[in-house]
């Protein structure tokens, strides 16, 4: 059983990267965070590993409101909101619209794993359970995301989208 | 995290400002509470007792009415005979015993001695 100590830790610990990973899939990412934290406490047994197991039950629920975001706007035509993903505006001449942007135009797959494995600090071990898939698969699609993203922000880095 | 570009987008911090930090603690804290169903289940026994008791109050035989119509006739106590009566028997002693003195004062009419007096007043009285 975790300690209310514990949870706010863990909260505090993943949360963030949490709802970045599932802000890849749905529009309301905190809602599903928050229910997935609810989840862990309600379960009867605790899981062995409750990072991966937070993150299967996120990807889940994010891909789930996905469907249901994406059915809801066709019926309402809904206004997208800015999303801010990062909290500093660059880093190192880095800027983090470009880098979203960027990051954002990934595949699917590569795009899971790179956001899982830079800002969720999870192991390939750790994403391959959370995908459905093995770690070898996981750490190749992290290459082929970095290369992608090297090639399109290593090389020239600029510091504001060319029409922002 | 060899990687130069990794280890520089690893530096942004994901935003979380959307996340509301004490509302998710509360409802964990909710949801980490285990519902009791002993209070259910007796609160429940009560309730059914409850309507078993108001449905054998309302369903019960009815009794006969009684007829509105019908008049209650008092019955007339048992006749008794005077003689028989103790009032007649303290009537009939009461009787007996003033004709006793009745013929007692007829025959002695003059009372033996005159009535006692607290004082007398007579010239026995010394005067100052």
């Amino acid at each position: 059983m975790m300690s209310p100590t514990q949870f706010a830790r863990l909260v505090d610990r993943h949360g963030p990267a949490l709802i970045l990973y599932a802000r890849q899939w749905c529009s309301t990412p905190e809602d599903v965070v928050q229910d997935a934290f609810v989840k862990l406490v309600a379960v009867r047994e605790p899981p062995r590993e409750a990072v991966a197991w937070l993150y299967r039950v996120v990807r889940n629920a994010a891909l789930d409101a996905g469907k249901s975001a994406r059915r809801r706007q066709q019926r309402e035509s809904a206004v997208a909101r800015l999303e801010h993903w990062f909290v500093e505006p660059e880093i190192d001449g880095l800027d983090a619209d470009v880098a979203v942007a960027a990051v954002q135009r990934l595949p699917a797959d590569q795009r899971e794993v790179i956001v899982a494995h830079l800002w969720g600090g999870l192991s390939f071990e750790q994403i391959a359970e959370v995908a459905g898939c093995s770690a070898s698969t996981a750490h190749r699609h992290y290459s082929a995301g970095l290369a992608a993203l090297r090639q399109e922000l290593g090389e020239i880095c600029p510091t504001r989208l060319p029409n922002g | 995290m060899s990687d130069p570009l990794a280890e520089r987008l690893s530096r942004f911090t994901p935003d979380a400002a959307g996340m509301d930090r004490d509302g998710l603690l509360f409802a964990a804290g909710r949801a980490s509470a285990q519902s009791s169903r002993r209070w259910q289940v007796i609160a429940g026994l009560l309730a059914a007792t409850q309507l078993l008791t108001l449905g054998a109050l309302l369903f019960r035989p009815a009794t006969a009415p009684s007829d509105p119509g019908q008049k209650v006739v008092a019955e007339a106590p048992p006749r008794v005979a005077p003689e028989s009566l103790p009032s007649a028997a303290l009537n009939r002693e009461l009787r007996d015993l003033e004709r006793d003195e009745s013929s007692a004062i007829m025959l002695d009419p003059i009372p033996p001695d005159p009535p006692l007096r607290a004082f007398n007043t007579s010239a026995e009285l010394p005067l100052n």
